[in-house]
């Protein structure tokens, strides 16, 4: 009887003060039971009254001694591991650190990103070309397997730009067979390298020779035209077939170039060579021609010294012998002379030596000659 | 260098607004900063629950409950609130203040005066005595005295409690946790607490 009368109490009580809570917090004095209104509002008063004085003052040394026990204790203390990183991240270094690295990796990205943008767009835009351009894609060349592999590593070695032609394909397309565009649909996302290695031998046993010349040449025509365009997007698939087949032609004409540059090279070290040769036979023949003419002029001498008619005739065959090979035709043909002269003395029954026929012929010797003489 | 400025001036704003329990938890997380925010936040009401606990040196209390709070911080588990922990710690520490007291011999500076103006007697020392502010107010000066004196003439437990809820602004909850003792009976040392203010004050009322 005891306790429930001491918790009525209580309860009573805490309903007091509840209401007292109830009206500071803002309640309305009306909402105060009506016992405890009176009393309640005299609180109220109170607590006002007693909120308007200042609260004393603490020491500032106070503040000093507290703040100080607290940076010793934070010193001494372990800290959190996310203080750790958070004041680790705050030195000059990783902050300098870590914007290099952010750049390096935005560097990186900007560099791969070019490819990378451009292999998406042939991987988009190959399976939504329209079929005929899709099919009018590969047309390569029937070269050898062999030959193309190193046209293929050329045109890898990026002596291209980058940038798609945005040509048109020529109007002169020859339409592959359905297998081609079936071989185009079944492989979306290949390379563009790897195309004409891939599906050449089908070209080569499905497209007519004659009709690829001019169209690879409009191609490359195109293609030099426009090679510096970006295409736009709708025309990204018919771009990509002419650039196919303008990477064909590209890589065949370097093949070729590679072919022949060493005949060239030969043909640049074998010109001197043979200039060097001819020169060097034209310093010999004109060697030699002096050296018959030295003959020449030194027979003549014998002959006009000699006077046996026998050892005079064959000085004559032999002067006329080496002024034929010296090219002397003039003195040849005095040596001719003289020598019939010679045999009409030897065939006179006087046997004297006929001096008047010989001596017209002496004198009939050019005069460049006797000058040379 | 103008949103530096602004991201200071949010953060300080979001330190001053932050809950007792979140500045301390950066303050353990190794943000001094954070407890002195704490500290003037509390330093004042803590002084007067000191004062009106009896103790002889009010500032002591609350410079040594503050260490306390410092070199204890493995011991705060977020269980309770903030200052809860923190007033149970002051009411400790004036508890035994109030054991070493009763051998001391003379007057401390900090213990209130007990006589018409209710200051202690390190503050009576630092105004121009005789007299006291001139700008206090005539009616404040005499409701302080006359509520100083009531407050004395109320029991331990009622004084206890009226001056953790009136001044230091702890709900009854936590007053009840910070005494250790139950909430209706924390409601009744209040409801017998007013009831003798209002006897006593009532010139006032």
């Amino acid at each position: 009887m005891v306790e429930m009368t001491h918790d009525k109490r209580e309860h009573d009580d805490a309903a007091f003060v509840d209401a007292y809570e109830r009206r500071l917090a803002g309640g309305r004095p009306e909402d105060v039971p009506a016992a405890w209104r009176e009393e309640i509002e005299q609180m109220v008063v109170i607590h006002e009254r007693l909120a308007a004085l200042p609260l004393p003052d603490v020491s500032p040394a106070v503040r000093s001694a507290v703040l100080t026990a607290a940076a010793q204790a934070a010193s001494e203390r372990p800290q959190s591991l996310w203080s750790k990183i958070a004041e680790f991240l705050m030195r000059p270094g990783p902050i300098l650190a870590t914007a290099a690295a952010l750049a390096l990796l935005v560097a990186v990205g900007q560099r791969e990103s070019k490819p990378a943008v451009d292999a998406g767009a042939v991987a988009v835009s190959e399976p939504l070309a329209p079929p005929e351009v899709a099919q009018a894609a590969p047309a390569p060349a029937p070269n050898p397997p062999a030959e193309a592999q190193v046209a293929q590593g050329i045109a890898k070695e990026g002596d291209k730009p980058p940038s798609p032609p945005a040509a048109a394909p020529p109007p002169a397309v020859a339409e592959p067979p359905p297998a081609v565009a079936k071989a185009e649909a079944a492989r979306p996302t290949r390379t563009i390298a790897a195309q004409p290695a891939s599906i050449a031998p089908d070209m080569a046993a499905n497209t007519e020779p004659e009709r690829q010349a001019p169209q690879q040449a409009a191609l490359a025509e195109g293609i030099a035209d426009d090679q510096r365009k970006l295409p736009p997007a709708p025309v990204m698939g018919m771009a990509r077939a002419a650039e196919n087949r303008g990477q064909n032609l590209e890589a065949m004409n370097k093949a070729n170039q590679f072919a022949q540059a060493p005949r060239a090279e030969a043909k640049a070290e074998a010109e001197p060579m043979a200039v060097a040769q001819d020169k060097k036979t034209q310093d010999v023949a004109k060697d030699s021609a002096e050296v018959a003419k030295s003959d020449v002029q030194q027979l003549k001498a014998a002959v006009d010294k000699t006077t046996d008619p026998a050892k005079r005739k064959a000085l004559l065959v032999k002067l006329r012998a080496v002024a034929l090979q010296a090219g002397d035709g003039k003195t040849a043909q005095w040596a001719d002379q003289a020598l019939a002269a010679s045999n009409a003395n030897e065939s006179s029954p006087g046997g004297v030596p006929n001096k008047a026929k010989a001596a017209p012929a002496k004198s009939a010797a050019p005069a460049s000659e006797k000058t040379s003489y | 260098m103008w949103l530096l400025m602004m991201a200071a001036l949010v953060a300080l704003a979001a330190t001053e607004n932050a809950s007792d329990e979140a500045l301390y938890e950066r303050f353990v997380g190794g943000d001094s900063r954070a407890l002195g925010v704490l500290y003037d936040r509390h330093c004042r009401a803590l002084k007067a629950f000191a004062i009106q606990q009896g103790a002889a040196r009010p500032d002591d209390v609350v410079q040594d409950a503050f260490v306390r709070v410092v070199r204890n911080a493995q011991g705060f588990k977020g269980q309770s609130k903030f200052k809860t922990w923190l007033y149970t710690i002051a009411r400790n520490l004036c508890v035994d203040a109030s054991r070493r007291d009763k051998f001391r011999s003379g007057p401390s500076l900090d213990a209130p005066m007990g006589d018409d103006d209710g200051l202690t007697l390190g503050e009576r020392i630092a105004s121009d005595a005789p007299g006291l502010d001139a700008s206090r107010n005539t009616a404040d000066k005499q409701f302080r005295q006359a509520y100083e004196a009531a407050m004395q003439t109320l029991p331990d437990e009622q004084r206890e409690v009226f001056t953790l809820r009136e001044i230091s602004g702890l709900s009854f909850a936590e007053i009840a946790e910070a005494t250790a003792t139950n909430e209706n009976t924390v409601k009744s040392r209040m409801r017998y607490a007013l009831k003798a203010l209002r006897e006593a004050l009532a010139d006032f009322a």
